[in-house]
């Protein structure tokens, strides 16, 4: 057994938000068999330009069903709390920058902290426009994660040349392993055997590509006792 | 700054204990700054009346010379956390019940719905009088954080026997005598257990990190007259 996944996602992408916390609802699992997991912050707005896609809600047949498969998708994952802001779509380009630099500086456990707290503020009321730096250095400041000290330079650092360029360089990585949204896995197996995977809804072809025992949705039959057998 | 070196807090809860929810609420308040010091945060659901029974020392309930001071310092820890008490009409309760659903729910949705379903729960219990002990007093209690359909499905789901098992493994996980119980490990390995939640000094003590013991702050220009 073992492998490995790494998750190229942007806090702007609501299948991001529900994939990270499927996958870090499953990491103990995963880590029972070796198969760790490693969060990169992209641009998901330059995955879509570099690959000639579009958000899905610029199509308005994609826009209709989306909403459809959102509503869904909260009440299967049970995160019917979870909306777009008023300020949507935000343009991550500064708090992904920011998560680049985090995740360069701090424990690994510090990043991944921030990045939940960073999607949380832009996807849960009463949300706060982390795009805009104040509004990041004030909402940074309130995690209780890093000093004003500490505050400062992750702030500064998300205007730097140094983290634009790291941002990028993550968005060419994923768009060089042919991504064309997010979220978007590249996953290796025990044989080291590298493919790509795309989106909130096919981790069961994950672990299956990994190599994991899985159970798979199963439709029961009618009968009065069929709930209570599961 | 100076991170340790690692370390794990775990706390077990149960939604019958006010000093659960009051641990609870502390340890989210704590949570980022120990995982910014390095230490990881682990809550987790057990039925206090299986743990206190396995350990000898069942329930009995509050002695008459006791009972001023335990309702003063249950409202003010409450006040201080800004939770409202209002003493239940109907106490003891059996948490089994509750604390099987939080179980299940807190193994198969994220960490996030299992927290807000034990703060419903709790606070369903200890500051609105509902009996959640029961199915009925549970989806009332659970009103907002899952639809009743989904209530129904895990409660049904909490009485498999691998979710019995799973709750009694919790339970018995620890030498716990009562709630919350708190189990520090620190970046060295070692594990100290602590009842209650007045011991976090106690705690951070063990943990390595640092913290700012209980002080009084001197009035404005005290000092400079001295």
């Amino acid at each position: 057994m073992g492998g490995h996944i790494d998750c190229y996602m942007d806090c702007s992408s609501f299948y991001s938000v529900i994939a990270t916390r499927y996958i870090l609802q499953n990491r103990e699992a995963l880590a029972s068999h070796d198969v760790t997991v490693d969060f990169i912050p992209v641009f998901l707005g330059g995955i879509n330009v570099g690959s000639g896609n579009k958000p899905p809600w610029t199509l308005p047949a994609k826009a209709n069903y989306g909403q459809f498969d959102i509503e869904r998708a909260k009440k299967y994952h049970g995160v019917e709390n979870i909306n777009p802001a008023p300020f949507f779509p935000p343009l991550t380009l500064r708090p992904q920058r920011a998560l680049c630099y985090i995740k360069a500086t701090y424990p690994q456990a510090v990043f991944e902290q921030a990045w939940q707290e960073l999607m949380k503020l832009l996807w849960t009321p009463p949300w706060a426009n982390i795009t805009i730096s104040e509004v990041l250095h004030t909402e940074l400041t309130n995690l209780n994660l890093f000093s004003v000290k500490e505050v400062d330079e992750i702030v500064a650092a998300a205007e730097s040349k140094e983290w634009k360029d790291k941002l990028l360089a993550n968005t060419q990585k994923a768009l060089d392993l042919g991504a064309f949204g997010a979220p978007w896995f590249w996953v290796r197996n025990t044989e080291g055997k590298e493919e790509p995977f795309f989106g909130s809804d096919r981790f069961h072809f994950m672990w299956e590509f990994l190599g994991l025992p899985w159970q798979d949705i199963k439709l029961l039959p009618k009968g009065p006792k069929t709930r209570a057998n599961l | 700054m100076g991170r340790p070196n690692g370390g794990i807090l775990t706390i077990y809860i149960d939604c019958v204990s006010p000093y659960s929810w009051y641990g609870f609420t502390n340890t989210l308040r704590f949570r980022n700054l120990l995982i910014a010091h390095g230490v990881s945060v682990e809550i987790l659901p057990f039925f206090l009346g299986g743990a206190r029974d396995s350990v000898g020392n069942p329930y009995s309930p509050t002695p008459t010379w006791k009972e001023a001071f335990a309702s003063q310092d249950s409202k003010v820890t409450g006040e201080i956390l800004g939770l409202k008490i209002v003493p239940p009409k109907i106490f003891p309760i059996s948490s089994l019940f509750p604390v099987r659903v939080a179980t299940w729910i807190k193994d198969n949705y994220p960490s996030e719905k299992f927290e807000a379903t034990f703060e419903a729960l709790v606070r369903g219990y200890w500051s609105k009088g509902i009996n959640v002990s029961t199915p009925e007093g549970v989806i009332e209690a659970l009103d907002g954080i899952f639809p009743v359909e989904e209530i129904k499905g895990i409660m049904q789901k909490a009485l498999t026997p691998e979710n019995k098992k799973r709750v009694i493994d919790l339970t018995t996980s620890t030498k716990a005598f009562g709630a919350p119980w708190i189990v520090a490990v620190n970046g060295d390995g070692e594990k100290k257990e602590y009842f209650g939640n007045d011991r976090w000094d106690q705690v951070f003590y063990h943990l390595g990190v640092p913290y700012t013991p209980t002080s009084i702050i001197p009035p404005h220009g005290v000092k400079s007259k001295l």
